[in-house]
């Protein structure tokens, strides 16, 4: 898994590829708390490189999301297509996350 | 063939899985560990996955319910300021109307805002439910609103009536029930506006109905409709003392009167018509807000209850 981070004006865009396992997660978790621990609270995810999430990955998310909720931040998620859309559908996600089109679109929603 | 190794894992994962379904999830990541694969044997990595996602999804749909709960919250705050602030539009509405029929007949709507205040303690007296009193109000404050429907040559005329004249100006209470029956708030004043002239003895109108046929606010209120009229001013005669007007009216209790309604307001007219029969307008409209005030939950824009001083 590869995760790169990028600061734009008003959010960091966090892009993953590859998976999103038991194995990689704790990388996507040490780099996000790194992140909310110096401050920021606006993050994009883009989902577009990535070919899979299990169930570890699924629960990295989440976690990020209630650490982010008590600090008064946000995320969106952008890209999320094939299996990995399929996955989020069934876990419930769409009702909990906000999931946008593309990167642009979320930079958008987040002004 | 399950190796031994491969047993104490298995078993460790039932611990695990009877932890979280009593609620305690301190070694969930343990699990998410076995989920790795090649680490394990791929039936316990499939069966330590399948718990994972039961667990994310339960998790996803606990927050849901969370926003779900925010959001109500939300909406029902804003709902009760909605709904101040319309009980605030139709009190409001509610005085303006009064003030406005008052104008036709008199210049001033002191009446209005005696009768409704006398109303107030004799309701209380009777122990009238809350409820009851906020319609009894609505109808003392409206009780002549049919008035409008009257000719000023009928209405205003200096002499006394003749017999059609008077046929006319009794309409005011059916027209009166008609107003108000079209505005949902408004309606239950109606047993007030059409009954307030029936007579204990069935010689009233419009439906000359008898003793408890007359609906209770009704009866209330004609007591204090007619002590009012004889102890104010009115441009074709003085007010009567206190005395004469109550030895008046108790001549008449059982026949225009309800006699048990009329003791209870015996006992209390003294003390209430030394404090009132003195205020003019601006005094009158103050206690009757803060009477109201207690009825009628009057809210400000900002969700904070309405202060009259």
């Amino acid at each position: 898994m590869d995760i790169q981070t990028k600061k734009e004006a008003n959010a960091i865009i966090v892009t993953v590829s590859g998976k999103l396992d038991a194995v990689t997660t704790p990388e996507y978790d040490n780099v996000l708390n790194e992140l909310i621990n110096g401050g920021e609270t606006t993050f994009v995810v883009d989902f577009d490189a990535l070919d899979y999430i299990s169930s570890a990955g699924l629960r990295g998310l989440l976690v990020m999301a209630k650490q982010l909720k008590g600090k008064g931040g946000q995320v969106r998620f952008a890209n999320v297509k094939g299996t990995v859309k399929e996955v989020f559908e069934i876990s419930g996600f769409g009702s909990i996350f906000n999931i946008d089109d593309s990167v642009v679109t979320a930079l958008a929603a987040l002004v | 063939m399950i190796s031994k190794h491969d047993y104490t894992i298995f078993t460790q994962m039932i611990t695990i899985m009877n932890e979280v379904s009593m609620g305690d999830t301190t070694n969930v990541g343990m699990l998410y560990e076995l989920t790795k694969e090649g680490a394990y044997p791929p039936e316990i990595v499939n069966l330590a996955e399948s718990f994972g996602m039961m667990l994310v999804n339960i998790d996803a749909k606990q927050q849901h319910l969370e926003l779900l709960l925010e959001d109500l919250k939300e909406k029902n705050s804003a709902l009760e300021l909605v709904t101040g602030n319309l009980m605030n539009a139709n009190v409001g509405m509610l005085e303006v109307l009064g003030n406005a029929i008052a104008k036709r007949d008199s210049d001033t709507s002191d009446h209005n805002y005696r009768v409704t205040t006398h109303s107030i303690y004799l309701g209380k007296a009777l122990g009238l439910s809350k409820t009851d009193l906020c319609s009894l109000i609505k109808g003392a404050f409206l009780h002549d609103i049919g008035k409008i429907a009257i000719s000023d040559a009928i209405l205003l005329k200096p002499g006394k009536l003749t017999a059609p004249e008077f046929d006319v100006i009794k309409t005011h209470v059916n027209h009166g029930s008609d107003i108000i029956r079209s505005y949902p708030w408004l309606a239950d004043a109606a047993d007030v506006v059409l009954h307030h002239h029936e007579k204990y003895n069935g010689n009233g109108y419009p439906s000359g109905l008898k003793g408890d046929h007359i609906p209770l606010h009704a009866r209330i209120f004609a007591i204090i409709d007619v002590f009012d009229a004889l102890t104010s001013k009115r441009p074709y005669k003085e007010p009567i003392p206190f005395d004469t007007a109550l030895q008046i009216m108790a001549d008449d209790a059982g026949s225009h009167f309800d006699p048990e309604i009329f003791e209870v307001f015996r006992k209390g007219a003294r003390e209430l018509h030394e404090v009132i029969s003195g205020f003019k307008e601006p005094e009158l409209v103050k206690i009757l807000h803060s009477l109201m005030h207690d009825y009628f939950e009057t809210v400000n824009n900002n969700g904070q209850v309405r202060d009259d001083s």
